[in-house]
């Protein structure tokens, strides 16, 4: 009975099933052209049932993704409706463009000596009446005094103007940049260079044009702040070193070597980066130690010498000159015509390839009007003047040693410390910093360190105190907030030639009795 | 390209501006009139007199529209005018314009492919720099430099090129060659000199001789040429600040800073104002310093359109309602960074729009003024003095002296706040370049400070103010006239920078080439600084340009324009602009689609005509729905008589149709069924359809009723309950017939079901084919005569003996 009642029923469900597909089919039939796809379907489907399979998933997926919304990675927005959105912006108040200034951003910007009429070894300062003995710029040699470049200028002026009024590759390269950046070639020992129309900017441009995101940067620790930028936006993965110690360097690139060993990763582009004379540290990397570690270890080497160029070596051609090594064998040399040459600009100097890379990568060569005329010419004739009166560095290194001598002082000694100890370093300045020991002995009850502002405030009252006295020197000043590891606060010595040794002795003499001065008032 | 919205010009010359009387400057009509020097000793490039824009009655058109900026916006109907008026859209790319570019990409990519694999087989060390050797990975890697080394060195040539002196008003050109296709170059020794369309010398600052330069000489002299040590530490001199204070005066600010380098002003300084936590929102066209100087700041970055001022809108509302990602905190800050000028596209910065939409939503508002300061604005204030909006709105204005001012630097200006939030004092001691870099020298600070004094007019020079005019009108008389040319031009009414479309890859060389031929420098701009088809030549107007400079240069440029066919605007070349946007794309392809679609439908035709297809071998055999047309008089007859002999059990149900003039007809159909007592509504139907064509029509009225009455026989045809049964059509000559079998036709050009026709020619047509006959012989599938002659002579036709 069951039975009978129930196939009665399958059967009736089979024949409305039956119908029901036969119209469906029917319905298809009478599409234009169905019936070749339905042949296939069926002819496929009697061969390979999984392909048909496989087709319609795809199908199905193509059409779910023509229908998907737009992808948005890590997208977490919370939907709102229109008027919570008009309640948001209502609610919305930003933070003022910029914080208040601080008591110290105030004294940071009232101590910053300006500067009346000419730069020189002994310029006019706002607030003194006498000319001050300058310790404090890197015109090591006096160039800003030099007449031959004034008279060069005042040429270039009448012959080119003064701005070149558009980037290099849109007619803005003037044939004196050209000289100049085979001045500079030849002067380094290398085949090319290129320039750019701010030192500061250079390297920070050149290092993205060369390694991109998954590309190795093996950096030192101690770089200065344009170097610190350049690792930033190139966005390459980077490894740091500690300052000048080759050990430590070697003990990276080998950790790498093994990690790339063990991870069979794809060889990249790998770079150390280095500077030549430390901008912050006052001290020289070990060049020849580092190139026989980056030719080991096949890396290309970044040396910035914006500190070194001009001054540091026999004729002054950086750290190369310095230990005698082919200056090809660094790959890019980067360095500053505003230091020592007193111009502006920067420059990168090295094969053909790597120039001409530049020339269509740099972004601040690329998107920056070129350097004007004038400043190009002025680099190029300061080259000039080192090159012809070699006596200059020699003078140079005699008025940093007896600087450091007169510096060297028992007296001092339990007070600061200097950041090149070698009394005879080819370094043509030093950072002066107090000692940790005198500040750990000068604490306040409830403080375990001195803050880095008092220290600060200490210095610029050794600043001051030598100013008073008639010599003029400086604090290193940083953007704290954004160098990776600030230094200690210091005061940076610089010499110059346009100080006679005589001069130069009594200024040091003046140094050295304002710290002896201030740091024994201090805190008492 | 598509993702743009780039509509065509609507241009403020649609209100004519009328000049105030009282605001007129006396415009300079003649190069002559130039008091400002010109450096009179360079000699003209072209010989004088070849001019032959010469025109008088042209020449006055212009002189209603070269008119100053400060003319146009004190006109009566500027006062109405929005930035909406005053924007220039850009025009959309001709269909075959850009079809011929993608193919001369193609054909490059392909060839420079082919060059690659040989290379790589026959010349192994040339190609060494590209691979992995000796464990160094290659510096540049071979896909990367590929646009490079195959499509840039090609015609490397245009870009580069070296000068000598100063480039003003020309530009003296060192020539070169190259023996190994521009891998390298070697100076020639001779000098070409060319007309200067390529130096942002806008004003015409750029001068060895003058004011300027007479200024800058005794600055060398007191102070010297050089600058020692950066801005905090011991290289700020008070130089520096005089400068700055001037700067701050002339840009309408309480206070600004200086920096040594333009590219470094942004980069430098957007780091110190914007941190993490902060958002920047970034116009998609900014300029690599300011993009270079976000990614530095950690901030996040968000980009709207190129200065579409309602994709900022949704941005803003956006990002402020959902926050920071993933926290969905509120943002610190939000900073909008724009430019005034875009000097890729001449376009100027929807700044009234901008500044209401600072109100609203409380951003900071951040203006690169590199190209607009001293080339916009009645008093070359820029883009604020352009739109007549207090600096005040506008929260950091930066600018550059390289472009206007002939110096080199870059500036950054800003608000005093309360007394201990003085924005640009926080600078000085955060921006990256016052801690760093080197100061201005002061050879160029005073080259800025004497342009500065010039431009603003001290002393009650007029000097500035000539130049600022000059400028205005040469940019205006050089876009309109190469609009008029029918160039694709881009950019706002007022800009100095004018870009022309070139397109195609190729083109950018030859233009640039040609031009120098004819002692014309530009620059010429490709991708990656563009879209990839949108290349462009960009010309640079500066005051120094005279009237004859821009006619012997327009001139020139008009023949290498037919010579390269660029003409290719379609806007209307005189005066005013219609819309004529991008509509000619879907046009086009709804026209390509329309082809296709009737193209296949005209094949199905082809295959489905009876004289293709072999007959239907089956014989039908069930109830077959049968349409019989009666026409009037002897053609009913006829009908009549036949139908008397068919099987009606068969050809059941009948549809009689009749066009619904003729009333006989169908008196004498339904006399038939009642004679056999059929039932109407079951066995039979009368459906009256339009008539096809009256007698004595008109004729030009005709093909309406064809329509009507093709409609109407679509509706009786289709309005019947069953479609899969069979159905015939059976017909004798009247003129609705052939509506009727078109109608039946249209289910076998679908594939949907086969209507069989029936055509039986009438007894009177003895030798020939009636014209309905003729016109359905090809068609129907079977066709029916009376009389054996015919059917020998049309051997589709059959004879069955008299049916009638």
């Amino acid at each position: 009975m069951v039975n009978t009642e129930s196939s009665y029923t399958v059967d009736d469900n089979v024949r409305f099933i039956n119908s029901t597909v036969n119209s469906v089919y029917e319905l298809v039939a009478l599409i234009p052209g169905s019936d070749i796809i339905l042949n296939y379907l069926k002819e496929s489907y009697q061969h390979d049932p999984f392909r048909v399979l496989l087709e319609l998933f795809l199908v199905f997926f193509a059409i779910k993704y023509m229908l998907a919304k737009r992808y948005k990675p890590n997208d977490n927005s919370v939907k709102l409706t229109n008027k919570e959105i008009d309640e948001l912006v209502e609610e919305w108040q930003p933070e003022p463009l910029v914080p208040s200034l601080t008591a110290y951003d105030r004294m940071n910007l009232e101590k910053t000596p300006v500067i009346i009429g000419p730069q020189s070894a002994k310029p006019k300062v706002a607030g003194h009446t006498k000319p001050l003995m300058n310790l404090a710029t890197t015109n090591y040699i006096n160039l800003v005094a030099s007449e031959q470049i004034k008279d060069k200028a005042i040429k270039t002026l009448r012959n080119y103007g003064v701005g070149s009024c558009g980037p290099p590759g849109f007619y803005g390269t003037i044939d004196v940049h050209m000289d100049l950046e085979k001045d500079i070639a030849k002067f380094l020992g290398v085949d090319e260079a290129i320039i750019y129309a701010q030192g500061f900017s250079t390297i920070s441009s050149v290092i993205p044009a060369f390694s991109k995101r998954g590309d190795l940067l093996v950096v030192d620790d101690g770089v200065n702040f344009a170097v610190q930028k350049g690792v930033q936006i190139s966005r390459s993965n980077v490894r740091y070193f500690k300052h000048n110690d080759m050990e430590d360097l070697e003990r990276v690139l080998e950790e790498i070597r093994v990690d790339d060993l063990v991870h069979k990763k794809r060889l990249t582009r790998r770079f150390i980066v280095t500077e030549g004379l430390f901008a912050n540290h006052g001290d020289i990397a070990p060049l020849p130690k580092i190139i026989d570690l980056k030719f080991k270890y096949k890396y290309r080497l970044i040396l910035d010498e914006s500190q070194s160029i001009g001054v540091v070596g026999k004729r002054g051609a950086g750290l190369t000159d310095l230990y005698n090594v082919n200056a090809a064998e660094i790959d890019m040399i980067v360095g500053s015509m505003a230091t020592t040459l007193c111009a502006s600009g920067g420059f990168c100097a090295g094969s053909h390839e790597i120039v001409d890379h530049q020339r269509l990568s740099g972004q601040a060569y690329c998107f920056s009007a070129s350097i004007p005329a004038m400043l190009a010419v002025s680099a190029s004739e300061a080259l000039k003047v080192i090159q012809e009166q070699p006596n200059l560095l020699t003078e140079l290194q005699e008025r940093v040693v007896s600087i450091r001598q007169t510096l060297k002082h028992k007296a001092l000694d339990p007070l600061v410390e200097f950041s090149s100890p070698d009394i005879d370093s080819p370094a043509p300045f030093f950072h002066i910093r107090v000692k940790p020991t005198f500040l750990k002995l000068h604490l306040k009850d409830d403080e375990t360190a001195v803050p880095r502002e008092d220290e600060e405030r200490l210095l610029q009252d050794v600043v001051d105190e030598c100013a008073y006295q008639g010599v003029l020197i400086t604090r290193a000043k940083y953007v704290a907030e954004q160098e990776k590891i600030c230094p200690r606060p210091s005061i940076r010595i610089h010499a110059t030639t346009g100080l006679t040794k005589k001069e130069t002795e009594k200024a040091a003499g003046v140094v050295k009795a304002a710290i002896t001065k201030v740091l024994g008032k201090w805190r008492r | 390209m598509a993702g743009r919205a780039r509509r065509s010009y609507s241009v403020s010359s649609a209100y004519p501006p009328r000049p105030n009387p009282a605001l007129t400057l006396a415009p300079p009509r003649t190069s002559g009139d130039h008091t400002f020097n010109i450096s009179p000793d360079v000699p003209l490039p072209y010989p004088s007199g070849s001019s032959t824009w010469s025109d008088v009655t042209k020449m006055e058109q212009f002189s209603a529209s070269s008119v100053s900026l400060a003319q146009r916006r004190h006109s009566t109907a500027a006062l109405r005018r929005k930035y909406e008026d005053l924007e220039q859209k850009l025009e959309a790319t001709p269909l075959w314009v850009l079809v011929s570019t993608y193919l001369n990409y193609l054909v490059l990519i392909l060839y420079g492919h082919l060059r690659d694999i040989l290379g790589k087989v026959f010349k192994r060390d040339e190609y060494a720099h590209l691979r992995t050797h000796n464990g160094y990975a290659p510096l540049v890697s071979d896909f990367d430099s590929f646009y490079t080394r195959r499509l840039y060195v090609r015609i490397r040539d245009c870009w580069n090129r070296p000068i000598t002196g100063v480039a003003s008003r020309s530009v003296k050109l060192l020539d070169r060659t190259s023996d190994d296709y521009n891998k390298t170059f070697k100076l020639t020794g001779t000098i070409t000199e060319a007309i200067n369309f390529a130096s942002y010398n806008y004003l015409g600052f750029a001068q060895s001789t003058g004011d300027c330069a007479d200024a800058v000489e005794e600055t060398v002299k007191e102070l010297g040429s050089l600058s020692a040590g950066s801005r905090t530490e011991s290289g700020n001199l008070s130089l520096h600040r005089q400068l700055e204070s001037k700067v701050a005066q002339f840009v309408g600010k309480p206070a600004a800073l200086v920096v040594s380098m333009g590219f470094a002003t942004n980069s430098t300084t957007i780091p110190a104002l914007v941190r993490r936590g902060c958002l920047i929102i970034s116009d998609e066209l900014n300029h690599s310093s300011i993009i270079f100087g976000a990614r530095l700041s950690g901030a996040s970055i968000r980009v709207f359109k190129h200065n579409n001022m309602d994709s900022l809108r949704a941005l803003l509302q956006e990002v402020i309602s959902q926050g920071q990602p993933r926290t969905h905190r509120p943002w610190k800050k939000i900073m909008v960074i724009v430019e005034g000028l875009y000097s890729m596209e001449g376009s100027i910065v929807n700044l009234p729009a901008l500044v209401q939409l600072r109100k609203e939503y409380g951003f900071y508002l951040y203006v690169d003024e590199a190209h607009s300061i001293g080339a916009l604005g009645e008093r070359g204030g820029g883009v604020c003095d352009f739109f007549g909006i207090d600096p005040s709105y506008v929260d950091i204005l930066m600018g550059t002296f390289t472009k206007s001012f002939g110096a080199a630097g870059g500036y950054i200006a800003a608000n005093k706040r309360f007394l201990m939030q003085d924005v640009i004092d926080y600078l000085r001691l955060r921006n990256h370049s016052f801690a760093y870099a080197e100061s201005i020298t002061p050879a160029v600070a005073q080259q800025i400070m004497t342009s500065l004094s010039i431009i603003r007019g001290e002393g009650g020079t007029q000097e500035g103010r000539k130049r600022i005019q000059q400028l205005a009108e040469n940019s205006l008389y050089f876009a309109a006239r190469l609009r008029e040319m029918g160039f694709i031009v881009y950019g706002d009414e007022g800009s100095p920078v004018v870009p022309l479309l070139l397109f195609n890859p190729a083109k950018l060389s030859a233009f640039s080439r040609e031009l120098l031929k004819r002692k014309i420098a530009i620059c010429v701009v490709g991708y990656p600084a563009t879209p990839i088809i949108t290349s462009r030549a960009r010309f640079c107007l500066s005051a120094s340009h005279t009237r004859k400079d821009l006619d012997f240069a327009l001139e020139q440029i008009s023949e290498v324009g037919d010579l390269l066919m660029l003409k290719v605007s379609r806007a209307p070349r005189k005066s005013v602009y219609r819309p004529t946007n991008s509509i000619s794309v879907a046009m086009w392809t709804g026209m390509l689609i329309c082809a296709c679609v009737s193209l296949v439908l005209i094949l199905r035709l082809w295959l489905v005509l009876p004289m293709n297809r072999s007959r239907p071998k089956h014989k039908r055999t069930g109830p077959c729905k049968t349409c019989i047309v009666l026409g009037s008089g002897g053609h009913t007859s006829e009908m009549v008589a036949l139908i008397r002999q068919i099987i009606h059990e068969r050809y059941s149900p009948r549809l009689y149709i009749i066009a619904n003039t003729d009333d006989l007809s169908e008196v004498k159909a339904r006399k038939v069924e009642q004679d056999r007592s059929a039932i109407e509504g079951k066995d039979y139907f009368v459906h009256r359809i339009p008539r096809l064509r009256e007698v004595g029509q008109p004729l030009q009225t005709v093909p309406f009723s064809v329509i009507k009455s093709l409609i109407g026989s679509l509706y009786v045809l289709y309005n019947m309950p069953d479609l899969v049964s069979e159905t015939s059509v059976l017909c004798n000559g009247p003129g609705s017939c052939i509506a009727v079998c078109m109608i039946a036709y249209l289910p076998r050009i679908l594939g949907i079901k086969h209507i069989h026709i029936v055509y039986v020619e009438s007894f009177a047509r003895v030798q020939t084919l009636s014209l309905t006959g003729k016109l359905l012989y090809n068609v129907v599938d079977s066709f029916l005569v009376q009389w054996p002659d015919l059917a020998a002579k049309y051997p589709r036709s059959v004879y069955n003996g008299i049916v009638v």
